[in-house]
């Protein structure tokens, strides 16, 4: 039993949510890439506003990591993140994230060429995180986004809660993301937020040589789908990372991410990331992630 | 002499078949007529036949009011017995090949709060009539999928069709629109139709009451002219719909095509025949094209010569050719070039007797290689047309809509494969999608290659 933990988890869903799209749950950092939602459990490193903030209470060093992400169809991606252990306060997250959705072709309703368009989204997640007994990871992450549109700009909040429960090498979690009020805050024409119950529970082996994790996850739109996460140090400073995701909406996304990470390098613990995943006849995306301990 | 002989008879022969170059006869009609099953007189079968046999035109409708009950203390709205019975009797009088009757319907929207007069052939009942529900008279027919017709649109009947605003969620209910009928010349309201976005056809119609006040008498008099009522102009209007075969359903299908001509006829075998196309799509088509040079051909021929013939590029009479000597038969072709963008086409000719025609648009969407999937508005609102670049002999076409996460937002298969996908700015349960970016694959079928392609657009409310 102390070698095991089993997660039981029980989700209600909390009302009719809208399928919609928020920047906030688009990954950026290459981990993402490859475990998609499983990352929330898998990764051990900040992972800009896709985080865990039950987790943040864990890291006991100061850390640094800015990822960028390229899309299909010319849009782009970055966050940049910032760990910082407060003492025996918890730990505290600062992300930002930005995405550059394009340049298009503006057209009236006719067809004649109006010039150019162009839409960005920004970003911003404040975290906590706090461990008691050494074992209980709580954690709350507050972050908010805003749209800009050619004549208007959107922008919404939300926030993620979590618990952990982590005992040797085994680590249990329970999630409850994208809760808050209807989405954006400033339009007549606004979504309930599409609210995940997510849950599972990770292990790692042979003294980091393998880890694993497996976890539910339950939106309203997307129906449940699990999240499986698998990585090996073949080398000290090497990892090899797959992720298997099959999210039913995501019809062209493939089900199986791909990374690599070289970490450990230097006196401050650097680590580079990459991470793929093939979006079929739309494209692939793939990542990159640098990070920093001290 | 022979010669002669050649033209009288090549004359005759266009004036009872119009035959063009094309694989569409034009045959002729009147869509717009009563009997005493409303406020006309005599029964539908005596007006059939006096369509058929005195008028000798190919197309004779009925449309026969449906006010929902009475109007002015006066009822004279069709029943529904009495319309299921008109349309037993359009079966009957209907002989292929040589004559095609129609059971139709005005809907007739009426009083200071109605909005006009719409004329529907052959829907399998009546509409459940509200006098001030234009949007759901709309919806309705676009149930029905039979075609419907804007009846003498000016603004003495009500808000006539509120102005004509042009709501692109119903542009498929309308199909043509009066450009003359017995008592006036709506060429401003064709005109102006096209202008905010409809793609309505032109008719020409008589709008037959076969009733007439007489000043000598002080009493009303009957005169049967269904098919041959000589207007306000001294013309008697007719509709040359071009089908392939003279049948029901090949004139059902020509009259939503909109492939049709308005025409002011004098003397009554003076038949118009006038065919306009671009690049081998005939009038009233509507498709996409990548930008560049179009063939335009305008095929004109009647008894009586032409004196002139307009190109109206949208909507603007942009060339001219004047038949010097006058000719009552002519082949005009032009070139020109099309840019970005939609342009619409058509023709008005002119007759040395002053008789006029009408012919129905080409709407042609000029679309860049470079840009192989857009829409048109970019940012969207509420509504917009996903325009791509053709594959030739296209049989398919399916728009598939993602949001930014890769979620496949809605499936739209267009209607035709080479005409605009229509996209309300929703998902596929109906509900208005968030802004931002969206992304279209097309797919492309034809009987040798599938072709895919990639697009992004804009959502912004």
């Amino acid at each position: 039993m102390k070698r095991f933990i089993i997660i039981v988890w029980a989700m209600v869903l909390a009302h009719t949510a809208q399928a919609q799209l928020l920047y906030w749950d688009l990954p950026t950092t290459a981990e993402q890439v490859v475990f998609g939602e499983g990352c929330f459990l898998q990764s051990r490193e900040p992972q800009g506003l896709m985080q865990n903030p039950s987790a943040l209470g864990f890291i006991k060093y100061r850390t640094l990591a800015a990822s960028g992400i390229q899309w299909w169809q010319e849009v782009y991606g970055g966050s940049a993140s910032a760990v910082l252990p407060v003492r025996r306060y918890g730990t505290v997250s600062l992300s930002l994230g930005y995405w550059s959705l394009g340049t298009l072709a503006g057209y009236s309703e006719d067809g004649r060429p109006m010039g150019t368009v162009q839409s960005q989204a920004a970003n911003l997640g404040l975290g906590y995180g706090l461990v008691l007994a050494d074992a209980w990871g709580l954690g709350l992450t507050l972050k908010s986004s805003r749209l800009n549109l050619p004549d208007r700009y959107d922008w919404g909040w939300s926030s993620d809660i979590a618990l952990s429960y982590k005992r040797g090498l085994i680590t249990g979690s329970l999630m409850v993301k994208d809760l808050g009020p209807d989405h954006p805050r400033n339009n007549d024409i606004r979504y309930p937020q599409n609210t995940a119950y997510m849950a599972g529970a990770g292990a790692t082996y042979l003294d980091g040589k393998i880890s694993g994790s497996a976890q539910y996850n339950i939106r309203k739109e997307q129906g449940g789908y699990p999240s499986l996460s698998l990585e090996l140090a073949p080398l000290p400073s090497l990892n090899l990372k797959i992720g298997y995701e099959k999210v039913p909406e995501l019809t062209d996304r493939s089900p199986l991410g791909f990374g690599i990470e070289i970490n450990k390098l230097g006196r401050r613990d650097l680590s580079v990331a990459y991470g793929y995943r093939s979006y079929g006849d739309l494209g692939n995306i793939q990542a990159m992630t640098m990070g920093i301990n001290f | 002499m022979k010669m002669i002989f050649r033209i009288i008879f090549l004359s005759l022969l266009f004036s009872w078949v119009g035959v063009s170059q094309a694989e569409y006869k034009c045959f002729y009609g009147n869509l717009h007529a009563h009997t005493d099953y409303s406020d006309g007189v005599s029964t539908p079968d005596t007006a059939f036949a006096y369509a058929r046999d005195v008028a000798q035109i190919h197309i004779q409708a009925l449309t026969e009011h449906n006010n929902g009950g009475s109007f002015g203390g006066v009822s004279y709205s069709i029943t529904p017995e009495h319309y299921q019975n008109l349309r037993l009797i359009a079966d009957t009088m209907t002989a292929p090949g040589r004559f095609v009757a129609l059971a139709g319907q005005e809907v007739g929207s009426i009083g200071s709060s109605g909005f006009g007069h719409i004329n529907i052939w052959e829907a399998p009942g009546l509409w459940p009539y509200n006098n001030t529900d234009l949007l759901g008279c709309y919806s309705w027919i676009l149930e029905q999928g039979y075609p419907a017709m804007y009846c003498h649109p000016d603004s003495s009947w009500n808000s006539n069709f509120n102005d004509l605003y042009y709501y692109q969620d119903y542009d498929r209910a309308m199909d043509l629109i009066e450009v003359i009928n017995s008592s006036s010349l709506y060429e401003d309201a064709y005109f102006r139709a096209l202008e905010k976005g409809w793609h309505v056809g032109a008719s020409a119609n008589q709008d037959n009451h076969c009733k007439y006040y007489n000043t000598y008498t002080g009493k009303i008099d009957t005169i049967f002219d269904w098919g041959n009522r000589v207007n306000y102009y001294g013309n008697i209007p007719l509709t040359g719909v071009w089908a392939d075969t003279l049948t029901k359903p090949a004139i059902l299908e020509a009259l939503q095509a909109r492939r049709t001509t308005a025409m002011e006829v004098s003397p009554a075998d003076d038949r118009i025949n006038l065919l306009l196309s671009v690049d081998d799509r005939y009038q009233g088509e509507h498709f996409i094209r990548q930008e560049g040079e179009v063939k335009i051909t305008i095929e004109a021929s009647a008894a009586t010569s032409f004196k002139s013939l307009y190109l109206y590029t949208n909507g603007i009479p942009a060339d001219t050719f004047n038949l010097i000597p006058a000719s009552n038969q002519t082949v005009w072709k032009l070139d020109k070039s099309i840019g970005l963008g939609t342009v619409y086409y058509f023709v008005k000719a002119l007759q040395t007797d002053g008789d006029r025609a009408w012919t129905s648009p080409i709407h042609i969407d000029g679309v860049s290689e470079k840009s192989p999937v857009v829409t048109w508005p970019t940012p969207i609102k509420n509504f917009a047309r996903i325009v791509f670049t053709p594959l030739p002999g296209a049989i398919s076409v399916k728009a598939v809509i993602y949001d930014l996460s890769g979620q496949k937002i809605k499936e739209i298969t267009g209607s035709q494969p080479d005409q605009p996908i229509g996209w309300d700015g929703k998902d596929a349960r109906g509900r208005q999608v968030m802004n931002g970016v969206y992304f279209i694959r097309l797919e492309q079928r034809s009987a040798t290659e599938t072709r895919t392609s990639l697009g992004k657009t804009m959502v912004s409310r």
